[in-house]
């Protein structure tokens, strides 16, 4: 199935997951979503665990620091001595989801492979 | 080979999961902490949260509501006790669970369960000290008082029901960051905090620094330089003067001349409060006032936990430790109270002859005694477990051991006592008069306090509350011989002879850690006492026979510095300006003084310039105590690295076994000997110095210093950023403390704020016969939580030096329109 579909898939069975269990069920949604749909290990394995979880997690922090007025974000950033705009934490919450996401959905692109060589015999 | 891969698959993946769930050294556990579903994302609030409306709670026997003010104070009504201290347990825990937790663990000696182990000294010297033994004697005597007991309970279970309803994502930020969870919380905690705070009340030890002071100078000398307190002026209680039987004199040949204790660092400066009430005769209301501001560490989030407490048995407002049920400072229809530090010495020290250090053997009297062993487990985190064997001998817990040099010092602490301290404040805020006061502090014994009293019929008191040994002059000032065995015949001094008044002449009492009492006392006490603040205040007070509240708020927040206005002029008149060397810089700091008018206010220069003076001045002039490698040198050296580091030019190149003596001491040689030894310089063999020559060298040393501050900005010479005041966070992280405050004050000012510590809450009290009036500010807010806006709401204010009306609340229909109120519900079954 296409890459586009298994981002968005992984989207919303993330955050389902996610409301009842702790962050790492969205790395393995997006490995099953990849072992399930995905065309066994190729470049696209990457993204759509990547897109996946970087999406969601980067617009839900913009969310709440639109609310909260970066009250507790520009702290986080001092503390980890970081330049401080709240850009900066944002892209960060971002990219670590999707560097979890994206090794994730790695992992079951090597899973598909076994599978898909196995039926290939 | 494609096999081999699925399972790489399968292994990446737990990899992953481990590596974003696990704290790495310094940083929170990667993934789990940034993911905004459940990480530190969640615990920023919103104001536009879903606050208001009715709630369950699983505990409570009726229905209950909680008005928020404008501040986010809770104004709890329940309609029974157990109710009422149920929902301030469970409403403090979700503003300060963290904070409860920290402080307990602290004083329990656990910081390592949460830091590692570079909390182990610490944690390691709260065990030595006994602080859990002394939570656990508070413990048996509260077991006996139906009240207290019940009070905590349902504080507990309180506490606990916020607790077990916690989810990944509302866990308070801190336990995020530090990845740990909260345990249940238990009534030892609460006991646990009333001793971290008798710890930090009681922290003015001597005993180590008088014995090496001691050694190095003789009795004489000893005598001069660290006199009895009674040489201070305008006590707490004059004149006061029960009737008693003297006990002997100690001999000054028998305290411990001997060994090099090894014992922590003394911190010389001290934590101090004011307190005072006024009677209605001189008052402009005609009603009574009363005014309270404790000095404690300034530390976010807030020690104070502001609350009103509404039952059909009590309604009373005021500040709460986090912790502990019921108020602390505060006041109510009938009574205000408030409290400040009494400072005396309540912790012996006593060198044990032991025998048999591992068997525990040791020598008293004539008698060969075996001590208790207590086995300390201190649980590490990413490490073994370490256990300590701590000895009870009979005269306390064996604190400081050096096994190779054969010392062992016994601590005697009063705070070991059982005790039930939380029962004088269950029943202070109950208390309709006098006689309710008084009973309520019969149950107080440590750490002691003066209590300030008002009342709605324009009654005022005083009573310096505690226990207090019946001591021979000297006794507890020094090391002392454990192996005799009259340490043992212990008597303590009755409340109705601890220092007290009611109503007296002069129409106000005050206290503001000055010695309690004059030379008419006939009880021997010793202590670290106030010298200056105290004076300021009660000038005021005498002065002023129609005190309005805003002459109350103007003395709260005078910055008057009267140690300043005693030394500089003795300074200034012994500064001999043609010996100036560098009269660019000399003058430059000496044209800061003359205009002076001794107010630490912010935007002033020569208050930095004086401070620097003078402690340049107890360098040069107590270089006695000062270390081996103390030179000119290094001096230099050292200062200019500081300057250069942190903007201060203040060097404390003191010895650790010593403390300086007292300022009026030095206040007095200046003005008195001018060519006493003290003055001479330990490094000079061929010369001999007198007050002159210290007054000059140490001006030269400061005005270089404040030239340099200058020309190389190193700071701002103005007050109020010199000393750079910041509310610190507990757990020392920059990020959530404040930013440095441009704040006037001094330790010896009424306004006492330093570039650490501070009023911790500033408290005025009108007690009106038709219901009290009162206003107030903490340095910081009520939510304890650093994405929380409520988190520093205060904390301008209290800068800037305003106070909020408190919301004292007669009844639910007081209620203003833009405030919220939660109802809680007992839980249906």
């Amino acid at each position: 199935m296409n890459l586009l579909i298994r981002i968005v898939l992984i989207v919303v069975l993330s955050a389902v997951a996610q409301t009842y269990f702790p962050w790492w069920s969205a790395v393995v949604v997006a490995l099953i979503v990849e072992t399930v749909l995905g065309k066994g290990s190729n470049s696209t394995s990457f993204f759509s665990g990547f897109y996946g979880l970087a999406i969601p997690w980067m617009v839900l922090a913009l969310y709440i620091d639109n609310k909260s007025e970066s009250v507790l974000s520009i702290r986080i950033l001092e503390l980890f001595q970081l330049p401080q705009f709240r850009v900066v934490i944002i892209v960060l919450t971002g990219l670590v989801g999707g560097l979890v996401g994206g090794l994730g959905s790695v992992a079951g692109g090597w899973i598909k492979d076994a599978f898909l060589q196995s039926d290939g015999k | 080979m494609k096999r081999i891969k699925a399972a790489l698959g399968i292994v990446l993946v737990i990899v992953v999961v481990f590596l974003g769930n696990s704290k790495l050294g310094m940083l929170p556990p990667v993934a789990k902490f940034l993911d905004p579903y459940h990480g530190f994302w969640q615990n920023s609030e919103f104001e536009t949260q879903e606050f208001e409306g009715a709630f369950q709670l699983d505990g409570i026997e009726t229905d209950a509501k909680v008005v928020f003010d404008n501040r986010g104070v809770p104004h709890i009504f329940a309609s029974n006790d157990h109710d009422l201290y149920f929902i301030q347990g469970y409403l403090t825990a979700k503003d300060r669970l963290w904070q409860m937790e920290f402080q307990t663990h602290a004083a329990a000696g656990r910081l390592c369960e949460i830091v590692g182990k570079k909390a182990i000294d610490f944690d390691l010297e709260q065990r030595r000290i006994g602080m859990l033994w002394a939570a656990e004697n508070a413990l048996e005597i509260i077991y006996d008082d139906s009240a207290s007991l019940a009070a905590l309970n349902a504080y507990a279970t309180g506490v606990n029901h916020f607790i077990s309803n916690l989810s990944d994502d509302n866990l308070p930020l801190e336990y995020k960051l530090l990845d740990y969870n909260p345990e249940q919380w238990t009534i030892l905690k609460s006991a646990l905090l009333l001793k971290y705070m008798a710890k930090m009340l009681n922290g003015n030890e001597r005993d180590r620094p008088n014995t090496e002071a001691l050694k190095l100078l003789g009795p004489e000398m000893f005598n001069q330089l660290f006199p009895d307190q009674n040489y201070l002026t305008d006590p707490v209680v004059p004149d006061f003067a029960p009737d008693t039987a003297l006990g002997k004199g100690l001999n000054l040949e028998n305290v411990m001349t001997y060994g090099n204790w090894d014992m922590p660092e003394i911190q010389p400066h001290f934590v101090g409060s004011n307190n005072w009430a006024v009677s209605g005769s001189r008052t402009e209301s005609g009603s009574a006032i009363l005014c309270n501001d404790p000095h404690l560490a300034l530390s976010l989030p807030s020690i104070w936990y502001e609350i009103q407490l509404n039952s059909p048995n009590v309604n009373c407002y005021g500040v709460s430790l986090p912790g502990s049920p019921g108020i602390t400072i505060g006041f109510n229809d009938s009574i205000a109270w408030g409290v400040t530090n009494a400072g005396r010495d309540v912790k012996d020290y006593y060198a044990m002859d032991f025998i048999n250090y591992s068997e525990g053997t040791y020598r008293m009297g004539d008698e060969t005694l075996k001590a208790e062993k207590r086995l300390e487990e201190i649980k590490i985190r990413g490490g073994k477990t370490v256990v300590d064997t701590v000895l009870y001998s009979v005269l306390g817990p064996v604190a400081y051991t050096d096994k190779k040099k054969d010392q062992y010092l016994a601590l005697r602490w009063l705070a070991h006592d059982a005790s039930n301290e939380l029962l004088t404040f269950h029943e202070l805020n109950r208390a309709k008069n006098f006689n309710d006061y008084e009973a309520a502090l019969s149950h107080y014994q440590c750490p002691g306090q003066n209590f300030a009293y008002a009342d709605a019929k324009s009654n005022i008191a005083i009573w310096q509350q505690g226990k207090f040994k019946v001591m021979p002059k000297d006794y507890g000032r020094f090391i002392q011989d454990g192996s005799d065995a009259s340490h043992l015949e212990e008597k303590f001094i009755p409340q109705a002879h601890n220092p007290h008044m009611l109503n007296p002449e002069r129409g106000f009492v005050s206290s503001a850690n000055q010695p309690p009492t004059d030379s008419a006392y006939p009880y021997y006490y010793s202590g670290v006492f106030e010298e200056f603040r105290n004076r300021t205040i009660n000038n005021f007070l005498r002065k002023d026979s129609s005190i309005s509240i805003q002459d109350m708020m103007d003395l709260q927040l005078s910055n008057y510095n009267l140690l300043a206005a005693e030394a500089l002029p003795l300074m200034l008149k012994l500064l001999d300006t043609t010996k100036f060397q560098y009269p660019e810089n000399e003058r430059r700091a000496l044209n800061e003084l003359l205009e002076w008018d001794y107010n630490n206010n912010p935007e002033l220069i020569a208050p930095t310039v004086f401070e620097i003076w003078w402690d340049e001045l107890n360098n040069i002039l107590w270089d006695e105590f000062n270390s081996s490698d103390w030179d000119s040198d290094k001096y230099y050296m050292y200062s200019w690295e500081q300057l250069m580091k942190d903007g201060k030019a203040k060097v404390d190149m003191r010895d650790t076994r010593y403390v300086y003596p007292m300022s009026k001491v030095t206040i007095n040689l200046l003005q008195n000997a001018p060519n006493h030894i003290a003055f001479d310089h330990r490094s000079t063999n061929n010369s001999v110095e007198v007050a002159k020559d210290v007054v000059y060298d140490s001006f030269y040393w400061t005005a270089m210093k404040f030239g340099d501050i200058i020309k190389y900005k190193y700071n701002r010479p103005h007050w109020g950023f010199y000393q750079g005041t910041r509310v610190k966070h507990l757990a020392r992280l920059d990020a959530f403390s404040s930013k440095k405050l441009a704040v006037g004050g001094s330790e010896n000012a009424p306004n006492a704020t330093t570039s650490t510590h501070g009023p911790s809450w500033r408290m005025i009290v009108e007690m009106n016969p038709d219901g009290p009036k009162a206003w107030g500010v903490l340095p910081g807010g009520q939510s304890g939580n650093p994405g929380s806006k409520t988190y520093t709401t205060s904390l301008n204010s209290w800068a800037s030096g305003d106070y909020h009306d408190l919301n004292f609340l007669k009844n639910l229909e007081a209620v203003e329109e833009n405030w919220k109120m939660q109802t809680f519900k007992p839980l249906k079954e």
